[in-house]
């Protein structure tokens, strides 16, 4: 994030103070930023118009005069303008030139303070036009305030006094010193929103490395690889070509497991096909430690098999079917793992016969880790589906988004 | 020892339970095999009919784990030693030595060691053995409980697995308990009371004899006309009642 809010594009959501309401939508860009500053000029504006309309309306129903009444509202709303919009348009101006933080604070004061006087003499200038008009409009003009007070000079001078006091804090606030306040406001809140995006990042990165430590942890499961290693010796001197078979298929299984990393980001480059064959080389061990007892299948168009596909999410699901399926029940087990196209991106389906699911609570933190890796890789396009089959077993069905090759 | 002992060897993947038979065979000649079995159902059945002297028991293994079967075999008398590829906490609870363990993959040395600790106890009583291994798969089974993660129940015909996190509240009624989310409900089978230990304590109050609530999803707790205590969800609709025994949990509230 940059150390200053750019001015041409709205603010980040979290930094926003006003709601979304027509009137303060224009805040959601920073202050005196020129999307800023025409959302509030046309807002004032209108309502400087309206106000002057029906000053006008007002006069006309009085003197039927068209002409006088438009002289009155004419400087009604030159005025009202001037008093909300020229600070801020000036502020506007010199926030546009980038200056440093110092100097650009002070310009915007001194801004502000240039609109209030210039709008105190427009002002000035508009008082006396509209009397003017309703002189020839022949209406008696209400009688100064100024006028009514005429006992001691030192009171007059302390109402007159408060009364400019009062004004000048009037216009200041409608003429630009809110924002200015917003302004300061909206700095110290870049600031923050700067240091909670910075503090996100890190943290998701974090959860990064961590989730792929833990990759590299699951993918070569000690219990799994102390109880291959255990029939690779059995079958050593009793099955000696099988023991070799076995051999080959766990090599291709560990290089398997050595994460590819992406050059530019250092993310794990996966894809269907590479998590197909881990699936095959864990499953064939299965079947040669079992002797037989476990079977499997592997199915899937070969056009698929580049596609991009997360890491460990589908072994994850064999995994499982193997200890809460096939493992539970005494006798052979299968487990069949394919892959296949649909209307809105991939599904790969994991089945076995073993016991099926049991209703009730679990401890697992498989299916809970898969979830939330599908959750923070393709929040919600992605879904999870684990039910039982007829005929016994349970099948897990996952459907993913189809991101290209990888 | 001349005299035959009536071993039995319990591992369900065939390559190893043959290995380990036939290095028994070589170390230990008079140990007579009276059963080899591939799962723990079966091994069950073959304690009660042999009742073996000596178990080599997998933990692992379909049906009945290898530490129920080791029950058994002690019940009858008998000496257990396991084996297992890789589990520290069961290692761990070995080290009292009364039992002998094997690591996979079963070295022949390491082998022989065993076959000899197991003969010198052959030869001995048994006193406070079984008390002994009791000890021990007490430790390892209660080493085993871990939080919730999610709940797999039934929603008409088909099952749902809803993630723990999903879960509002848990309700008894009969013989089922309703399991509620925001926007589903499923049922389940397991009494309310065993549900209530295998719950994070914090996350989940009991706050009636058949209502278990997630604290977090509790909106607020008002009195309705007739004084008692009901309870308000965030994002549910219904009005949970209180049980005037729980209400102490929402004192300073």
């Amino acid at each position: 994030m940059p150390s200053r809010a750019p001015l041409d594009q709205p603010l980040p959501p979290a930094m926003l103070a006003s709601g979304d309401g027509w009137w303060v939508r224009y805040r959601h860009y920073p202050v005196f930023s020129r999307r800023w500053w025409l959302g509030r000029c046309l807002r004032f504006g209108s309502v400087c118009a309206v106000l002057a309309l029906l000053t006008a309306m007002g006069m006309w129903f009085i003197s039927r005069n068209v002409q006088a009444s438009l002289q009155g509202a004419l400087p009604l709303f030159v005025t009202c303008t001037a008093i909300t919009c020229l600070g801020p348009t000036l502020a506007t101006a010199v926030r546009h030139q980038g200056w440093p933080t110092f100097w650009e604070r002070l310009a915007l004061v001194l801004a502000i303070v240039i609109g209030v006087i210039v709008s105190l003499a427009v002002n000035r200038w508009a008082s006396w036009t509209i009397m003017e008009a309703f002189r020839s409009a022949h209406m008696a003009p209400a009688a100064r305030p100024s006028a009514v007070v005429a006992g001691s000079a030192t009171l007059r001078g302390t109402i007159v006094g408060a009364v400019i006091l009062v004004n000048a804090a009037i216009y200041a606030m409608l003429g630009g010193g809110m924002a200015l306040y917003a302004y300061l406001e909206e700095q110290r809140r870049w600031e923050n929103s700067a240091r909670d995006s910075e503090l996100k990042a890190a943290h998701e990165q974090r959860q990064q490395a961590e989730w792929q430590l833990g990759l590299l942890q699951a993918q070569v499961e000690p219990h799994f690889l102390f109880n291959t290693f255990a029939s690779i010796r059995a079958l050593i001197r009793s099955e000696p070509d099988r023991a070799e078979h076995a051999i080959d298929t766990l090599v291709d299984y560990l290089r398997g497991t050595i994460p590819r990393l992406r050059e530019h980001d250092g993310s794990i480059a996966s894809n269907l096909g590479e998590q197909l064959d881990l699936c095959a080389g864990y499953l064939e061990l299965m079947h040669v430690r079992s002797g037989g007892r476990l079977a499997y299948r592997v199915d899937a168009d070969p056009a698929l098999r580049g596609r991009r596909f997360p890491p460990l999410l589908l072994l994850t699901l064999v995994e499982n079917a193997i200890k809460h399926g096939v493992e539970g029940r005494p006798g052979p087990g299968m487990v069949s793992v394919d892959a296949q196209r649909t209307e809105h991106g991939l599904r790969v389906r994991v089945a076995d016969d073993g016991l099926g699911l049991r209703l009730g609570p679990g401890q697992g933190v498989g299916l809970h880790n898969l979830r939330k890796q599908l959750s923070a890789r393709y929040t919600g396009r992605a879904t999870f589906e684990l039910r039982n089959r007829e005929g016994g077993g349970a099948v897990a069905i996952l459907d993913v988004p189809d991101e290209g090759e990888a | 020892m001349t005299q035959a002992v009536r071993g039995m060897v319990a591992e369900d993947e065939a390559p190893q339970r043959q290995a380990l038979c036939a290095s028994l065979k070589a170390h230990w000649p008079t140990l007579d095999l009276v059963a080899v079995c591939e799962d723990g159902d079966a091994s069950r059945v073959a304690v009660a009919q042999h009742h073996p002297q000596v178990a080599f028991l997998d933990i692992r293994m379909p049906g009945a784990s290898g530490l129920d079967v080791a029950i058994d075999v002690v019940a009858h008398g008998g000496l257990v030693v396991f084996i297992t590829a890789y589990e520290d906490y069961a290692i761990r609870a070995f080290e009292a030595g009364a039992i002998d363990y094997l690591l996979k993959p079963i070295q022949d040395t390491r082998l022989q060691q065993t076959i000899t600790r197991l003969q010198e106890r052959l030869n001995q009583p048994a006193d406070g053995f079984a008390a002994q291994l009791e000890a021990v798969v007490r430790r390892l089974q209660s080493a085993r409980p871990a939080p919730t993660r999610w709940i797999t129940a039934s929603v008409g015909d088909s099952v749902r697995m809803f993630d723990i996190d999903e879960v509002l509240y848990f309700q008894a009624q009969d013989k089922y308990v309703r399991v509620v989310t925001a926007g589903d409900e499923a049922i389940i089978r397991t009494p309310l009371k065993e549900l209530l230990d295998m719950l994070d304590q914090d996350t989940f109050w009991q706050i009636h004899r058949s209502i278990i609530v997630r604290v977090s999803a509790i909106a607020r707790v008002r009195k309705n006309e007739l004084g008692r205590a009901e309870l308000l969800l965030k994002q549910r609709a219904e009005v949970l009642a209180v049980g005037a025994s729980y209400l102490h949990r929402f004192r300073g509230m």
